[in-house]
């Protein structure tokens, strides 16, 4: 409808500025439609993307988040400028640009698609979704998406009301949409899709207290959107691990969303994905304190790691990485495949980190443990079995209702949703760290009929004991050996995920408006540039005809960011104004 | 700070005494800049929720502070249709519309910074439910039966701190709810022996659905009886009008307005003195 109200507009002027203008000065034309050249995505380029290109939420199915592009090296980022930029529907921003054969596929918040000449920033078409006036209206977080997709000739989304859309690449029209929940039942998506062997692969999330059960995740067909799978991830009736909720029935139970994507391995054809916490996270609340004699209250599958074929749906293995999960230290993020040496021997393992910071590795063949680190201050987890991995926690950290406990990090996390990175250059995982805790009351949030949230806490966010007022941290640990390379700690959180490319750098940012590049083996600082607003999203790099990009959205309201300012007052930044910034290099 | 109960004692000391305010933030709002002030001061915007067991009841509330008030009413609902918002998003609902939003329980610290609500104009309370007609009291429930409550009301709250302090052999399963309606389902499913709802809860479901009739309130003992306060909420920076509204709420009180509100509908509430 807006489009309409635009074109008429011009109409009715047109007349009026043919009178007035007498010579226009001339413009540069607009590049020629990039998208015409696209070429069909199969499950070959997938499994070996092309440099040039970033198909997907972490670029490869390992999730490494890292580019073999070396055009922008240690030597020249100094001189790195933005090359173009593009204004984005205000609103959070935690994105990530998808890039194919020289066009960059861009999702803003409230589900407007476009896809942009990935040189020159000019629009080649847009989609807007018609979602709900109501679910506008909510303006919450869910209404930004991490990731897309891209296969055959398809850009794959997920949608705020809960559907699977392809849109046709090369025009943006829409191939399918497929309805998977009911939105106005609080089933959202803030996630992405991804294709493992021709299947499209996505989780949900908003399984709060309306939609008692849990979340899932669906396989779905790349031609048409119908479900071919789904996986609940809470233990439904016939699982063999139903009984670990306490003796609660499943309609007590809810929660353990999936919201962010996942990882592939061709090799064994798996996919892995990440859950959450149960709802309400305090336990007491959800019914999974006190242990009730005789009975497990693990709460499957919160918090796990899922190894599922991406053709049946089936779950061939699974591993929990935190039991009864009261303070939303989700272990939902980037599961990275790595063969490391472990024992004397390389191991197929998976590298995944959660909320509290601890780097967590397991084989990606069954769940096996293999090694932790930790990196920042933490509470909750006292100590950890080196040979189960069967973690011991400081019952001090738990809430109690009525009472005030503190529990290190905060809910929002040591590390949140800004992913981390590997590079199979230097062996190093780089991470976006922060510093803080929680004090943390439960308290009756039953204020009327408003939300039926259902009761959660206060959460007075804080920094940690004895700390020097930094609070951020990029962290560089060789996986090999678990040893730290080097850090870097900063005032401002870091909000960003980090992307290291071949050419030696890191890139990320934070909340202070700083884009910056680092040495991959020193953490030297080689260059840096302040942008518009925040960075809360996942910055790629790609080239078009021979040149390096690097692409990264700032912009505010991201609820994660938002939390995480709380600990830096003195650093503002304005309400409004969500980029795209691309750099490159001066010709 | 890992490594154990010391540790643990010292971070919770230090930390109780350095924190810092959770709420302090406006919510993030895209395009705030667009409410601009509403011109029309001769008229009370008052929102009501269609999720909210009293509305019929608010609905009247609402009509009558505006009355008290000399301020033409005008009706807001909220809510239709979706199961719910976060506190966030009511930030831009009372930018966009509401001056005054009606059915918030008075919790202390409950709310953040941004908002206030009003003194109450009814008191309710939370009941324990039945369908077996042989129970009098929350004591009559068998042991090997559970309690449904619906999940994180300052009643369901109380329930567990005095389930905890009951050995595991004495405590009653307590199941969370998502929902009154949901608790209630389960009672009449057999799930659950006793569902504790909110009152006004029980009295919408039950006018709605006959086959809620069976259902029966019980004594809370040996727990006492629970009850909140309800007001309504408006934006911090309203000082003038919630102070209006609190004399007007004072008012529609003292002269038994409230209360025959309230019994028009036998709305199971009284006036709050």
């Amino acid at each position: 409808m807006s489009d309409h109200r635009v074109l008429k507009a011009s109409i009715l002027a047109l007349p009026i500025v043919c009178a007035s203008v007498a010579v226009a000065p001339a413009q540069q034309p607009q590049a020629a439609d990039a998208a015409k050249n696209l070429t069909p995505v199969t499950n070959e380029t997938l499994r070996n993307p092309p440099a040039a290109d970033w198909l997907m939420w972490r670029r490869t199915y390992d999730g490494y988040g890292y580019s073999p592009l070396d055009q922008i090296n240690k030597d020249n980022v100094k001189n790195l400028k933005p090359a173009w930029t593009w204004s984005m529907d205000p609103g959070a921003t935690e994105t990530t640009p998808i890039v194919h054969d020289g066009v960059l596929f861009l999702n803003h918040y409230g589900d407007k698609i476009q896809a942009l000449n990935a040189a020159t920033g000019d629009l080649i078409w847009e989609y807007k979704r018609d979602l709900p006036a109501k679910l506008m209206a909510e303006r919450t977080n869910q209404l930004t998406k991490r990731n897309m997709a891209f296969y055959g000739d398809n850009l794959y989304i997920a949608t705020s009301d809960a559907h699977i859309v392809a849109l046709d690449a090369k025009s943006g029209k829409v191939v399918f949409d497929h309805t998977v929940a009911d939105w106005t039942k609080g089933w959202r998506y803030s996630g992405g899709p991804f294709i493992a062997n021709g299947v499209l692969v996505q989780g949900m999330t908003g399984c709060g207290n309306a939609t008692p059960g849990g979340c899932f995740i669906t396989g779905h067909d790349v031609k048409t959107g119908a479900e071919l799978w789904r996986v609940h991830t809470i233990a439904q009736p016939g699982d063999a691990n139903f009984d670990t909720w306490n003796g609660i029935p499943l309609e007590s139970r809810f929660g353990s969303s999936a919201w962010i994507s996942g990882s592939y391995d061709p090799d064994q054809d798996l996919v892995f994905y990440g859950t959450g916490q149960p709802y309400p996270w305090i336990a007491e609340m959800n019914g999974l304190l006190p242990k009730k004699p005789g009975a497990k209250n693990t709460a499957l599958y919160t918090d796990s790691t899922l190894a599922i074929e991406p053709k049946t749906g089936k779950v061939k293995w699974y591993r929990q990485h935190l039991e009864t999960d009261t303070w939303d230290l989700d272990y939902a993020y980037e599961r990275m495949l790595i063969d490391l040496p472990v024992g004397g021997q390389t191991r197929k393992a998976l590298v995944t980190t959660g909320k509290l910071g601890i780097i967590e590795a397991i084989d990606r063949t069954n769940g096996e443990w293999l090694w932790h680190k930790e990196t920042i201050p933490q509470n909750v987890v006292a100590s950890i079995d080196p040979k189960t991995g069967e973690k011991t926690i400081n019952q001090a950290s738990v809430p109690h209702i009525g009472q005030t406990t503190v529990n290190c990090p905060a809910d929002p996390g040591g590390r949140g949703w800004p992913a981390t990175a590997y590079s199979p250059k230097t062996g190093i995982l780089y991470m976006p760290l922060n510093e803080y805790c929680s004090n943390t009351t439960p308290t009756p949030l039953d204020p009327g009929q408003a939300y039926t949230g259902g009761g959660r806490a206060v959460f007075a966010r804080t920094l940690v004991p004895n700390s020097d007022g930094n609070v951020g941290r990029v962290e560089a640990i060789k996986l090999a050996d678990r040893s730290q390379v080097w850090t870097v700690r900063t005032r401002t959180p870091q909000t960003g995920a980090v992307l290291p490319t071949a050419g030696g750098v890191v890139f990320g940012g934070g909340w202070d408006r700083w884009f910056r590049a680092y040495d991959d083996t020193t953490g030297k600082l080689l260059w840096e540039t302040r942008v518009n607003n925040a960075l809360n999203s996942f910055p790629i790099t790609y080239s078009v005809n021979g040149k390096q990009y690097v692409a990264v959205v700032a912009g505010n309201g991201s609820s994660h960011a938002r939390s995480l300012a709380t600990l830096t007052p003195e650093i503002k930044n304005p309400d409004g104004g969500s980029v795209l910034w691309v750099f490159a290099l001066p010709n | 700070m890992r490594s154990g109960t010391t540790g643990a004692a010292a971070t919770l000391l230090a930390c109780l005494l350095c924190a810092s305010a959770s709420y302090a933030q406006t919510p993030f709002v895209p395009d705030e800049w667009k409410y601009g002030k509403r011109q029309d001061s001769a008229t009370l915007h008052y929102c009501v929720d269609a999720r909210d067991p009293d509305l019929p009841v608010a609905r009247k509330i609402g009509q009558a502070i505006a009355s008290a008030l000399l301020l033409q009413p005008k009706e807001h609902v909220i809510g239709e249709n979706v199961v719910g918002e976060t506190l966030d998003s009511l930030y831009e609902i009372f930018l966009g519309t509401c001056d005054v939003y009606l059915g918030f329980k008075l919790i202390p610290d409950a709310y953040p910074e941004w908002m206030k609500v009003t003194r109450p104009y009814y008191r309710a309370s939370y009941l324990f439910t039945a369908v077996e007609p042989g129970w009098r009291s929350l004591a009559d429930l068998p042991k090997s039966q559970a309690i449904g409550s619906t999940m994180g009301t300052s009643a369901d709250l109380r329930l567990i701190q005095y389930l905890q302090a009951l050995s595991p052999a004495e405590r009653w399963s307590r199941f969370p709810m998502s929902s009154d309606q949901a608790a209630l389902k389960a009672l009449t499913n057999g799930t659950i022996g006793v569902a504790l709802v909110w009152g006004p809860a029980l009295w919408a479901l039950q006018r709605s659905d006959a086959g809620l009739a069976k259902i029966r309130q019980l004594s809370p003992n040996p727990l006492p009886a629970a009850t909140a306060d309800v007001g309504a909420a408006v934006l911090a920076n309203e000082s003038f009008l919630r102070n209006s509204i609190d004399r007007a709420i004072a008012s529609l009180t003292g002269d038994g307005t409230i209360q025959a509100i309230l019994d028009s509908d036998k709305f199971p509430a009284t006036a709050v003195k």
